[in-house]
């Protein structure tokens, strides 16, 4: 199949701005030291006298944990240490709620939890000592699914969760202990609105877990010097991990320096890291430097993945096709630990966000995020969005199809329009949808569907929208004028590879008038620089990006009270800040069009276009890559992605049964972007690196059903379930 | 994972059942075993070597029986072992079940496959699919020594 | 882990280090699955012997009677752009161009593939449909076999420890055979199959098919020869194929895995023995 389309189309903003450096393709900050090898990852980082990390997992999902004998490990040569839960007890880790044991010591609550740990010289000696380590356990019934674990008399899993630390408020009620987070949204009269309906549809669909699948395991060094804890690390909100660390392991955050130079992927993994907790006790214990590498089969059965779910929705039409109630049911398998997820509801960020981007004059919408004894889960891209859209955008496709109504004239209908009430109960303001659309219709010539010969291949159309918020919060970084002429920008945003120095530094250049070469971009410990909410949700470009503004324009002010300009001003120092808190959304919208091969059930995507409202671009090559990587990102999850569990143990535990695409499986994808609706970020910029996977998996869902009439109602939508579909159909 | 086997014996159900519950010597019908020995009442230790290609096992272990019942021909063993090189260890539970016809015995082995830690890294399916082997060679092999016994 | 690594530079040496080393020993071809089951430590040899640095093992060349000879330490891309390889079959060509991704195809070995014995691998149906035959030495001498008897089970092999596979030998194909190799990839470009047939075919002058082989991939603990499918072919014209073809889903014995369920695979060998056939008898 050939490659990703060129660059079709130019790029234009509306927003005034004081130079064109915006309009040219920029040049990678960080680019010549990844491309040379010359950047240094904290897998690359070592230290005199370093130690090794190994651990002792449980085998079991669901165990008590009898006797650890650890004295053979102790006798081999080589081990400096080796600890177990009751010497971390009762410490516990977490974003929000920190409930992860940094060992367990009295029960294990899924495969790979933590029982010991291990430093040695090499880490081969501390492997060698993982394995001398006898654990005696209890084997306990584990709860392998969301229904178990919401039954009456099961197993609690968490039974102590009164005492857990809940970071920054309280803890919402639970309607059952085996839950995680849950919450309820009702606006409208959602009873009066099925009353009215012409027809009510209701469908339940089911999405797997899925990894990030970032290119770089995690990797983590921690040292104690004097009084103070340094860690480097590949977590992406290193100050989130200061204080993480401070709580769980009552050292003030002062006395924490985190170190999250460049991060070789995150894809929303990257937030919650396991290794800091428990080398601290080890570099406690031996006085030395202990670092921890996951291998990355460990990284994929034993971090935090995203949620498996289960989601019915409800939905109520009149004649003509207008939604006048909805209601929805999601269920997230949360794992053994609600510790990856940061929101407060202890759920995926959009976990109530089940018919996105459509007027919804009614809805009651509930979610619930579970434990169970399966693999933790928390944030992937877009966190809760794949689950939801992939539901809500299929659900809208067989109601249309049901109807006699063309899927794509349906969405028209139904398109959130600015004042109209979406499924969040607020007026929307964001894109304008039929605007969109009619971009869409165009650009991807869709037609109507025509009369379908049963031949062997046959194509078909397919349509899904999706809506991503723009990210909201503080930041705040300082910029010096130095005297060479040249700026310098100084912030605690670690790269994890979206681009966000470049970004600064052309904001930065743009604002003053002076080529991007001339502005620096350093990144500090934080020890360093100013406190900075980290990479996620959405945020570095409106949030990260408007500080960097600010402080551009700090700078310029400060200029100008002096009478100077840039070249002949002295050395200064000025502090950007930003609070963006506007609640502020934009669409993209997909039409791809694809083959089925009726025989085997396999499927070719034959062409897509993707219309995405970006605002301001500021980084035109990265923009441009987030949208084809989401694509790609979203494809993978729609066709081949699946975190396979069986009897709680991830069985893909290797990237050879666990596949992501390659550039090989990659179809030509047509990128029309809309810049005219400007955004909350700098120049009217907003934020692009969520807002185009999660829609992929009905795309191809409803593509397939249009092709051959097969409707697959869970993810990945495999050649197998199509073949089965058909089969259904023809026996 | 979840297998079942079984197997005709050309004898009577007392016959098998009393060749089956002399444990040791049984076992040694499970290709690869290399020793078996009492360790307790109704509790064993052995080692069993598996090689899947390149790949060599050294399973030492225990097993113990659960449940014996005689009059109705079934009984309940589990097996724990691990190698302690490759670092993973299996767990099977395994039901057995003798029911007499027409002079002829039928056993029926119910196994549940438990693989864990690294070992179970290496293609599950392969794993299975030499479990089940083992556990088909153990049946007609206890069907041909009690047949040839007789 | 530790271990000893030895770079003999001729086959004898190589021999010499496999018998003084004995079953601590391994052999190491291109290594793309050896340093992976060490890396697992599923693997722990003391010895590893590696094949590269030995002159003899390489190259591929026809053969004076018009087949053509594979060193074993050929890599799958020098047989992929091999012209020689091509010349004597396109469908060859293809099998080798099938596996895994381009940086695997440069590193891994003809004679690597078949020991490892991975049922799902691209080559070994093809060599078998060409009627290949396996050169193998030990210290006591060389034998050669059919490419059908060296896979006996999941990555095991009848080979004895202290042989080696030094090269693969095609014999020429008759005038009129036509070849194809076909694998469905339903997930990604860069998998191993979910099933792969290869298939030859030759017609009689009178237009009924004279000879065919087809030999599936990944639906068994080896690649599978589909003998019931060739005989109920074999002297009966092409219409004869529609109903030979459901013959091949009692000849396969598949399992469940992340590439399809066994059913699954059942019906697509069936499929796909029907497009190899089709595309030979075209």
């Amino acid at each position: 199949m050939p490659g990703p389309a060129g660059y079709d189309r130019a790029v234009t903003g509306v927003v005034e701005r004081s130079a064109s450096i915006l309009d040219q393709p920029e040049y990678r900050v960080e680019g010549s030291a990844k491309v040379t090898g010359a950047a240094r990852y904290a897998a690359d980082v070592a230290m005199p006298g370093m130690l090794h990390a190994a651990y002792v997992t449980s085998p079991y999902p669901h165990a008590r944990i009898g006797s650890v004998d650890v004295s053979a490990a102790r006798k081999l040569p080589g081990v400096r240490a080796v600890l177990t839960g009751a010497d971390t007890k009762p410490g516990r880790l977490g974003r929000r709620l920190q409930d992860w044991p940094i060992l367990c010591w009295d029960r294990v609550l899924f495969i790979g939890d933590r029982v010991a740990a291990i430093a040695a010289d090499t880490a081969r000696v501390a492997e060698e000592a993982a394995r001398l380590v006898e654990v005696e356990y209890e084997e306990l019934p584990s709860i392998l699914d969301t229904d178990a674990a919401l039954a009456a008399g099961v197993p609690v899993l968490h039974p102590d969760a009164a005492t857990y630390v809940f970071l920054g408020g309280t803890r919402a009620e639970r309607p059952h202990p085996n839950v995680q987070g849950h919450a309820v949204h009702v606006h409208g009269d959602v009873e009066a609105g099925f009353r009215a309906s012409h027809k009510v549809y209701e469908h339940s669909f089911s999405v797997p877990r899925t990894h990030q699948a970032y290119i770089e395991p995690r990797a983590t060094l921690v040292w104690l010097d004097g009084e103070t804890v340094r860690v480097v690390t590949t977590n992406k909100a290193p100050f989130a991990l200061r204080q993480h660390m401070s709580v769980a392991l009552g050292i003030p955050e002062e006395r924490i320096v985190v170190d999250a130079g460049y991060i070789g992927g995150d894809f929303g993994g990257k937030g919650l890291s396991i290794d800091e907790f428990v080398l601290y006790y080890l570099a406690r214990a031996t006085g030395r430097p202990v670092r921890a590498l996951t291998r990355y089969a460990d990284d994929l059965q034993a971090t935090n993945t995203r949620h498996a779910a289960t989601i019915t929705l409800r939905t109520g039409v009149d004649a003509e096709g207008r939604i006048l109630a909805h209601t929805s049911r999601v269920v997230f398998d949360g794992g053994a630990y609600a510790a990856g997820k940061p929101v407060m509801t202890l759920m995926p960020g959009d976990a109530m966000l089940t018919l996105a981007g459509y007027r919804v004059p009614a809805a009651r919408v509930e979610a619930t995020t579970v434990y169970t004894n399966q693999v933790p889960a928390g944030h992937a891209r877009a966190p809760g969005q794949p689950q939801n859209a992939f539901a809500a955008e299929s659900h809208i496709d067989l109601i249309a199809r049901d109807l006699g109504i063309d899927p794509l004239e349906f969405r028209e209908r139904n398109i959130v329009r600015h004042g109209d009430v979406d499924v969040t109960g607020q007026p929307w303001h964001g894109t304008d949808g039929p605007a969109m659309l009619a971009r869409l219709r165009t650009a991807s010539s869709y037609g109507p569907s025509l009369a379908r010969p049963r031949q062997v291949n046959w194509w078909g159309w397919g349509v899904a929208l999706g809506v991503r918020h723009v990210g909201r919060g503080r930041a705040a970084m300082v910029l010096r004028k130095l005297a060479s002429g040249r700026v310098e920008l100084r912030t605690g945003v670690s790269d994890q590879g979206g681009g966000a120095h470049t970004l600064f530094q052309r904001i930065i250049a743009a604002e003053l008038g002076i080529p991007p070469g001339r502005v620096a971009v350093s990144r500090g410990t934080t020890d360093a620089v100013l406190s900075d909410p980290g990479v996620g949700g959405s945020r570095v470009t409106p949030v990260q990006g408007s500080a960097a503004l600010d402080a551009a324009r700090m700078l310029k002010a400060k200029l100008a009270e002096l009478g100077r300009t840039i070249d002949d001003a002295g050395e200064m120092e000025v502090t950007g800040e930003a609070a963006q808190e506007t609640h502020e959304a934009s669409m993209y919208a997909y039409v791809l069009r694809l083959t089925v091969d009726r025989e085997t059930g396999s499927l070719k995507i034959n062409d897509a276009t993707l219309v995405a409202d970006v605002g301001t671009v500021i980084n035109p090559v990265a923009l441009r890559g987030q949208l084809e990587g989401g694509f790609i990102f979203g494809l993978g999850q729609a066709v081949m992605e699946e975190l396979r569990v069986e009897d709680g143990r991830v069985v893909t535990a290797n990237l050879g049964d666990y596949k992501l695409p390659t550039i090989a499986d990659a179809p030509p994808l047509r990128i029309e972007l809309i810049t005219d609706h400007p955004g909350p970020g700098p120049f009217g910029a907003k934020s692009v690196g969520e807002l185009a996977n999660p829609a992929v998996g009905a795309a191809v869902a409803n593509a397939v059903q249009d092709a051959c009439g097969a409707r697959v109602m869970s993810l990945p939508v495999t050649a197998e379930k199509i073949w089965a579909e058909l089969r259904k159909g023809s026996a | 994972m979840k297998f079942t086997h079984t197997a005709t014996v050309a004898a009577p159900r007392d016959k098998v059942w009393a060749r089956i519950m002399d444990i040791p010597s049984a076992a040694r019908c499970v290709p690869g075993v290399a020793s078996v020995r009492a360790s307790g009442k109704d509790k064993y230790e052995g080692t069993l070597a598996v090689q899947i290609g390149p790949v060599r096992l050294m399973l030492d272990g225990d097993f113990v029986m659960t449940a014996r019942d005689e009059q109705a021909g079934t009984a309940s063993l589990k097996a724990d072992a691990k190698d302690s090189r490759v670092g993973g260890a299996i767990r099977a539970t395994m039901d057995l079940a003798l029911a007499e016809k027409e002079g002829q015995t039928e056993v029926k082995i119910a196994t549940d496959l438990a693989v864990m830690g690294r070992l179970g890294e290496f293609g599950q399916a392969v794993i299975k699919r030499k479990a089940d082997q083992l556990m088909g060679d153990f049946a007609d092999c206890l069907a041909r020594q009690v047949t040839t016994a007789r | 882990m530790t271990f000893d690594y030895h770079e003999p530079r001729t086959l004898a040496e190589a021999l010499a280090l496999l018998d003084r080393y004995g079953e601590d020993a391994h052999l190491m071809a291109g290594g793309t699955a050896t340093v992976l089951l060490m890396r697992q430590g599923l693997l722990r040899p003391g010895h590893v012997i590696a094949l590269r640095a030995i002159d003899e093992l390489g190259g591929i060349a026809h053969t004076p009677d018009g087949g053509l000879r594979i060193g074993a330490m050929a890599t799958h891309r020098a047989v992929e752009r091999s012209a020689d390889a091509f010349a004597y079959s396109p469908a060859l060509t293809d099998a080798f161009g099938s596996v895994a991704t381009v940086r695997i195809r440069n590193q891994a070995t003809v004679g690597g593939n078949l020991a490892h014995a991975d049922p799902a691998q691209d080559p070994p149906p093809m060599l078998s449909a060409l009627n290949a035959t396996v050169s193998v030495r030990s210290s006591r001498g060389g034998r050669s076999l059919p490419i059908e008897e060296l896979a006996v089970d999941h990555f095991t092999t009848s080979l004895a420890h202290g042989e080696i596979i030094t090269e693969v030998i095609l014999p020429p194909i008759e005038p009129g055979t036509r070849e194809t190799y076909l694998k469905f990839l339903p997930r990604t470009a860069d998998d191993y199959a979910t099933v792969s047939v290869a298939a030859t075919l030759r017609f009689a002058p009178g237009g009924t098919i004279a000879e065919t082989r087809i030999v599936l991939g990944a639906v068994g603990p080896t690649p599978i020869r589909a003998r019931r499918v060739e005989d109920a072919l074999r002297g009966q014209p092409v219409s004869r194929a529609r109903d030979a073809v459901d013959l091949v889903r009692d000849e396969i014995d598949p399992i469940d895995d992340l590439r399809g369920s066994a059913a699954y695979k059942r019906e697509m060998a069936r499929i796909w023995t029907g497009r190899a056939l089709a595309q030979v008898t075209r």
